[in-house]
């Protein structure tokens, strides 16, 4: 019963995410664009356009101008956070697909990664007065759960193991709208419902900014003379 | 007036030192609201509403839908930090609010209260704040010390523009009562005499003529400033203080040479006898397009096929990135020339052509640094090449003087700091905040002047020209000339 | 001695709401409050001044109020150095408050 309350949870959630994404997405592009801000000097060509949005994207370009620690701290959380993703998506599929094997195999590294980067933000943000003024508790909060997820993770998973088999079961289940029984495993659920908390934050909270960034007008538009 | 008491110690040849926060430092910072009469003479209401919170919330929905970049802005931030240290009116007051995130949560904080279900929901933990007197109190101080520069945002890494925040909240500002007299007597002055300083036709053939006489005296040459002239080919439109105040008039001497060195027919327009648009800096979008109309009608009956901007950093960005969009379609201008240009692309093309020579040991007693105004470095291009902005000013200076000197890289070029007065800001009840705005530049500044015995330091924005002559002293800079560009460029032309 | 600066209508930044208010013990008394005593030197700027804003219902440029006083009162007198000796504050600003002009406005 518990188990598919957890499933019908997960199953909603997934739809929450789509959904609230989307309805970000199309408040934003409901919006009128009416003048041309980019951000100057600025590409020319679309092409460009492009370019400067993956270096954004994919370096957090203007970031790497503002502050070398924070960058590195951001890069080292956002690449162990997107390691640990393609890992999980070992739950995606019945057979374990050969791709996913190296990221498994070093995926202790991407969780060090993600925790130290973590770590530094957080104190980061309780240690620079600036950034004190600037955080509300959610802005604490969020960094705290993610880290919760992570360290919840690691204990699953060289601690306290479960049955991965069975986690896939539940989850693929989840998709389909078959709810499956979960292993019996306190630090499972913990971690499973620090995960619930995020997916119903993402689209409601700055943590869309991942998507974000790509409709920013100053990044987006070109110079168009 | 306070501002002599509160000018901060010049701090020598050391940049960004980044202050420890005093809150409220600048709290007691008010610049004069708009007086009923200017208010009403743009439609506006005289003073505060009544009903002023539910008008002010109404028309925050409305910009949020009318400007996608305020309506992305107000999601994305991550409280990163990255921009804090990075406006030169934090870094000169230390006042927390005068921090780019800082100032965008002012509307941030209410946007979240009134329009997001967690703003809703829990305030207090994501940081939701009601309008209520402080908080309009607050918007009117810290949107009135923000430049709208964008320095934030080539730092910010989700390209968060905090101008565009600023200029929303000035604009719902004037909407429920609340304009700044500095910037709305201005429009207005633009809407009924056609320029900035409010100075009528006979006034300005006057001031033209004036200077005809004092370059015949100088150059035994009968160089023109011609007004309103319908045979013209090419329409100069420069910011009304080139007619007015020092180092400007001597800008517009220059360019006068250049043109007429370079046997151009050009004319100046008393109906369109200002390039600013003071529009831009309160977020009034029908007011913006009103004086860049100006513009297009004098090209249309003045029948020229040229348009050509003066030295003035917001004119520049306007007619660049949003004079299509506001007046739409130059068709009647030469296609080789389809919209308009800035005096110094022209000047650097006459350059490349042959078309005027430069002489630069003519300025042989100058050690020159170069100040890139905000408006001109991250609100647009130059020249139609990337980075024009950048090369194309100092190839000028470079070819009209034996040495320039370049500022720390940290304060020039697309990281370029505000020289303190720009936005709506040049009014002398901020002189506090001006000059304390003003110290990250005055700092670069100050180093080269140590370092290399800078003598002059040349701007391309009647704003910047006037800011820095008036508060550089305050910073112990006084024997710097702040100089127009085209100044040098018309003292090293061989005519 | 403030008496009718007291009973004065200006702006926020002191310039007089109305060219009408002005007199010329006014005009004493304002620069008094600037501990100034207004001579004869003082008097031509200001004159001066007046009679270009009636004609071109603006203050003068500098350059062209230099250029004036230059040719009027004698050669001497035709520099901003003069000038900014009379008014410290800058011939500008303070001469046009002086005299009841209203400050230009704009990037000046
Ligand atoms: S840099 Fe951008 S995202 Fe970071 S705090 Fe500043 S505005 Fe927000
Ligand atoms: S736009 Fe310029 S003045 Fe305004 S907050 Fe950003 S850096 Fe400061």
């Amino acid at each position: 019963m518990f188990d598919t309350l957890v499933g019908i949870a997960f199953s909603l959630a997934w739809l929450w995410l789509v959904c609230g994404i989307a309805y970000r997405v199309s408040v934003w592009l409901g919006a009128r664009s009416r003048f041309l801000i980019p951000l100057a000097p600025a590409p020319r060509s679309r092409v460009g356009v492009l370019g400067r949005l993956f270096l954004e994207v994919f370096t957090f370009r203007s970031l790497a101008r503002a502050n070398r620690t924070t960058w590195l701290a951001s890069l080292a959380f956002h690449y162990g956070l997107l390691w640990t993703l393609v890992m999980h998506l070992r739950f995606a599929y019945e057979v374990l697909p050969i791709f996913i094997v190296p990221f498994i195999r070093f995926g202790i590294w991407a969780t060090l990664a993600l925790v130290t980067g973590l770590v530094i933000l957080l104190l980061r943000r309780l240690l620079i007065d600036r950034m004190r003024y600037i955080s509300s508790p959610s802005d604490y909060l969020h960094l705290v759960l993610l880290l919760c997820i992570a360290l919840s993770g690691v204990l699953i998973k060289r601690v306290w193991p479960t049955n991965l088999f069975e986690v896939g079961e539940f989850f693929r289940g989840t998709f389909v709208l078959n709810w499956m029984p979960l292993p019996d495993h306190a630090g499972l659920i913990i971690h499973l419902s620090l995960v619930l908390i995020l997916l119903f934050v993402f689209p409601i909270s700055k943590l869309v900014h991942g998507v974000g960034v790509v409709f920013s007008p100053t990044f987006n538009q070109r110079d168009r003379s | 007036m306070n501002a002599d008491k509160h000018t901060p110690d010049p701090v020598v040849g050391r940049y960004r030192v980044i202050p420890i926060l005093h809150e409220g430092a600048m709290a007691q910072t008010h610049t004069a609201n708009a007086t009923p009469a200017i208010q009403e003479a743009s439609g506006l209401p005289g003073k505060l509403v009544a009903d002023w919170h539910d008008r002010a919330i109404a028309r925050l929905g409305e910009l949020l839908k009318e400007r996608r970049g305020l309506q992305v802005f107000m999601d994305t931030c991550t409280k990163c930090g990255a921009c804090t240290d990075k406006c030169h009116y934090f870094l000169g007051t230390a006042d927390p609010k005068n921090m780019p995130v800082a100032r965008q949560d002012l509307i941030r904080s209410v946007y979240r209260r009134h329009f997001t279900l967690a703003g809703k929901l829990f305030p207090k933990l994501v940081g939701a704040r009601d309008l209520d007197k402080p908080m309009l109190e607050d918007w009117y101080r810290y949107f009135h010390q923000c430049s709208e520069c964008r320095r934030c945002t080539v730092f910010c890494p989700k390209g968060i523009d905090t101008s565009e925040v600023t200029m929303a909240g000035r604009e719902i500002l004037a909407a429920i009562g609340l304009g700044q007299q500095y910037s709305q007597e201005i429009i207005g002055k633009v809407n009924s005499v056609g320029n900035n300083l409010g100075m009528k036709k006979p006034a300005l053939a006057n001031v033209l003529e004036s200077l005809e006489e004092d370059i015949l005296d100088e150059t035994g040459l009968a160089i023109r400033l011609p007004l309103d002239d319908a045979t013209a080919d090419m329409l100069v439109v420069t910011p009304s203080a080139d007619f007015f105040a020092e180092p400007h008039v001597d800008g517009l001497i220059g360019m006068a040479k250049v043109l007429h060195a370079a046997g151009i027919h050009w004319t100046l327009s008393s109906e369109a006898s200002e390039a600013a648009n003071f529009a831009l800096f309160t977020g009034q979008h029908d007011q913006m397009q009103a004086i860049a109309l100006r513009i297009s009608t004098a090209a249309q009956s003045l029948g020229v096929s040229r348009i050509v901007m003066g030295e003035c950093g917001h004119a520049w960005r306007v007619a660049y990135s949003f004079m299509d969009t506001l007046v739409g379609g130059f068709d009647y201008l030469d296609p080789e020339h389809p919209r308009p240009e800035h005096i110094c692309e022209l000047s650097h093309e006459l350059l490349q052509s042959g078309l005027i020579t430069l002489d630069p040991s003519r300025n042989a007693d100058k050690v020159v640094t170069f100040h890139d105004s905000c408006n001109v470095a991250r609100g647009a291009g130059m020249g139609n090449i990337k980075g024009g902005q950048f090369t194309i000013p100092r190839a000028l200076l470079r070819a009209s003087v034996p040495q320039l000197v370049e500022m720390s890289s940290d304060t020039t070029h697309q990281k370029t700091f505000c020289c303190g007065g720009g936005g709506g800001l040049l009014t002398d009840d901020l002189m506090e905040v001006r000059v304390k705005g003003a110290l990250p530049r005055a700092q670069a500044l100050q180093a080269v002047v140590s370092s290399d015995k800078v003598t002059h330091l040349v701007a391309i924005c009647a704003i910047c020209k006037t800011q820095l002559s008036q508060v550089l002293p305050q910073h112990d800079l006084a024997d710097v000339q702040v100089t127009s560009l085209h100044h040098l460029v018309g003292d090293a032309l061989v005519l | 001695m403030t008496a009718l600066i007291d009973s004065l209508e200006t702006d926020h930044e002191g310039y007089l709401m109305s060219r009408d208010s002005w007199s010329q013990p006014l005009a004493v008394e304002l620069a008094a409050a600037d501990g100034i005593e207004l001579s004869e030197a003082h008097w031509e700027v200001i004159h001066f001044l007046q009679e270009y804003y009636e004609n071109y219902e603006i203050a003068p440029a500098i350059r062209i109020l230099t250029k004036q006083i230059g040719k009027r009162f004698g050669k001497e007198k035709g520099n901003s150095k003069y000038l900014y000796e009379l008014f410290p504050k800058g011939p500008a600003k303070q001469a046009c408050r002086y005299a009841g002009l209203p400050k230009p406005t704009g990037c000046v």
